[in-house]
């Protein structure tokens, strides 16, 4: 009996015995790894032969197999009568080892039949697609209309840790003993609600003078100040006012760190951004560029930053006076500062 | 005739499905100014600035008047914060400010003529924050 097949492409096929090769590999000791690269496949394509998972292969790889097992190619061939198979409708010329002998349908006139029929199918979506291209470009909206939805929801449904973010506005210098104010502002990019603890940790020559909201004073070294809430909306501000210890030395750099924990205390601390240093220095912190006056620009940035936090005493009063006058000096005797009219 | 029928009612489809897309409301761009001036009374003794401020509002503006160096002023509604006489500059700074019309007036001691005052408007975007300076004139 012939069992070798050619296949639509004219590439001859014969049915091998799995069974008998691997029993002939494993009498003459060979491995899986020592056939396969003999044979120039992986050692997966001589193991799916083997269990017979690809029972007609390439006669020239039949060949090989028969050489690395030093037998006839007649012995590892099957002789047992093959079911009818169909005619490939595609040339397995291009395919690899792996790909390239799956079972046929069992049915030579199903076979055909399907064929056919996805072919006229085939050719009434072609039709469709030239007659009618504005269905398609419709159609190719309303799939990246869902694919959008989808990427949308699928964020809101995950862990709102990575969405939480925290920024600090810090003046950038203050005086000892005049109160600077501080902001912590809390981001949350999800539609979830938190609850949250935020940790700041104030330098040592630093001490809290006013909260907003009220905040819970742990008086250590460094101080560290504690709020705990809730972030419901897409952001929460949190503010205080600090004073540096009179004694303070002037030109020296002062550090502040915070972190917000979301949930619990599990999940690991996201630290604030934004400034974190200051320097002491005889100029006013809403002076930000220090040069002995409050322009215009400066004034507006204090309002927009500090002046919509109800009941935060940053010390509007003296930062318009400087404003409305030509300057100001620090009196380091007096401890405060001389405007200049 | 028919093929040619479905193809332009399926264009003005697509067409209509396009313009919706592109019509959906959106918040207002960057750019688009936020706050207006415009006199209401620009010569004579007494000077009018009406100012509007549509949302998102700043929430702070100055408002300054320049007037002819050396003017004296009788009166203002609402006082002002500054003003530099030798330089005829007069500031409000107006705080807690909300979408809306603002008039600030002056009553001048001697009437000024018409083209000799302008004003400016200052604020910061609440978008960019950037400083806004905007030019008024009669």
């Amino acid at each position: 009996m012939d069992s070798t097949k050619p296949l639509a492409g004219g590439i001859p096929m014969v049915s091998i015995d799995g069974a008998m090769i691997r029993r002939i590999r494993e009498e003459k000791g060979l491995t899986q790894l020592y056939v396969a690269t003999v044979v120039g496949v992986t050692t997966d394509t001589i193991s799916r032969w083997e269990n017979r998972r690809y029972p007609n292969i390439k006669k020239e790889n039949a060949l090989k197999l028969a050489e690395a097992l030093e037998i006839q190619l007649s012995d590892i061939l099957d002789h047992t009568p093959p079911a009818p198979t169909a005619e490939p409708s595609l040339s397995s010329a291009n395919k690899s080892p792996e790909q390239e002998n799956t079972p046929p349908p069992p049915d030579d006139l199903k076979g055909s039949l399907a064929s056919e029929s996805i072919a006229v199918q085939s050719d009434r979506f072609r039709s469709l697609i030239a007659k009618q291209p504005v269905f398609i470009l419709l159609g190719g909206f309303l799939l990246l209309a869902l694919a959008g939805l989808a990427i949308t929801w699928w964020y809101s449904e995950n862990d709102g840790e990575n969405q939480v973010a925290a920024f600090r506005t810090l003046p950038v210098h203050a005086t000892p003993g005049i109160a600077f104010p501080v902001v912590i502002e809390v981001t949350n990019s999800s539609s979830k609600s938190f609850s949250l603890i935020l940790k700041e940790s104030l330098p040592p020559d630093c001490i809290p003078a006013q909260g907003k909201p009220q905040f819970v004073f742990q008086e250590s070294d460094p101080p560290v100040l504690k709020w705990i809430g809730k972030i419901t909306g897409d952001h929460a501000v949190y503010s205080y006012l600090a004073k540096l210890k009179p004694e303070t030395k002037m030109e020296t750099i002062h550090q502040f760190t915070g972190g917000v924990t979301v949930r619990s205390d599990d999940n690991p601390s996201i630290p604030v951004a934004g400034n974190d240093s200051l320097q002491v220095s005889p100029f006013h912190w809403a002076d930000n560029n220090g040069d002995g006056r409050i322009d215009d620009e400066e004034l507006l940035s204090v309002y927009e930053t500090y002046g919509g936090i109800e009941g935060l005493l940053f010390g509007k009063k003296l930062i318009e006076e400087i404003w409305s006058a030509k300057g100001y000096r620090w009196n380091p005797e007096t401890r405060s500062y001389e405007i200049l009219q | 005739m028919t093929a040619k029928k479905n193809h332009t009612s399926a264009s003005s489809l697509l067409f209509v499905a396009l313009l919706l897309l592109v019509s959906l409301p959106r918040p207002l761009c960057a750019g688009e100014p936020l706050v207006g001036g415009q006199y209401l009374s620009a010569a004579g003794q007494d000077i009018q600035l009406l100012v509007t401020v549509s949302s998102p509002a700043p929430s702070t503006l100055i408002v300054i008047q320049n007037l002819p160096p050396g003017t004296v002023i009788d009166a203002a509604s609402p006082a002002f914060n500054q003003y530099d006489a030798g330089k005829g500059e007069v500031k409000w700074l107006l705080t807690h400010v909300n979408s809306g019309r603002y008039t600030v007036s002056l009553r001048l001691q001697r009437p000024v003529v018409s083209g000799g005052i302008s004003g400016d408007i200052r604020y910061k975007d609440p978008g960019s924050g950037r400083m806004i300076n905007l030019r008024v004139r009669p």
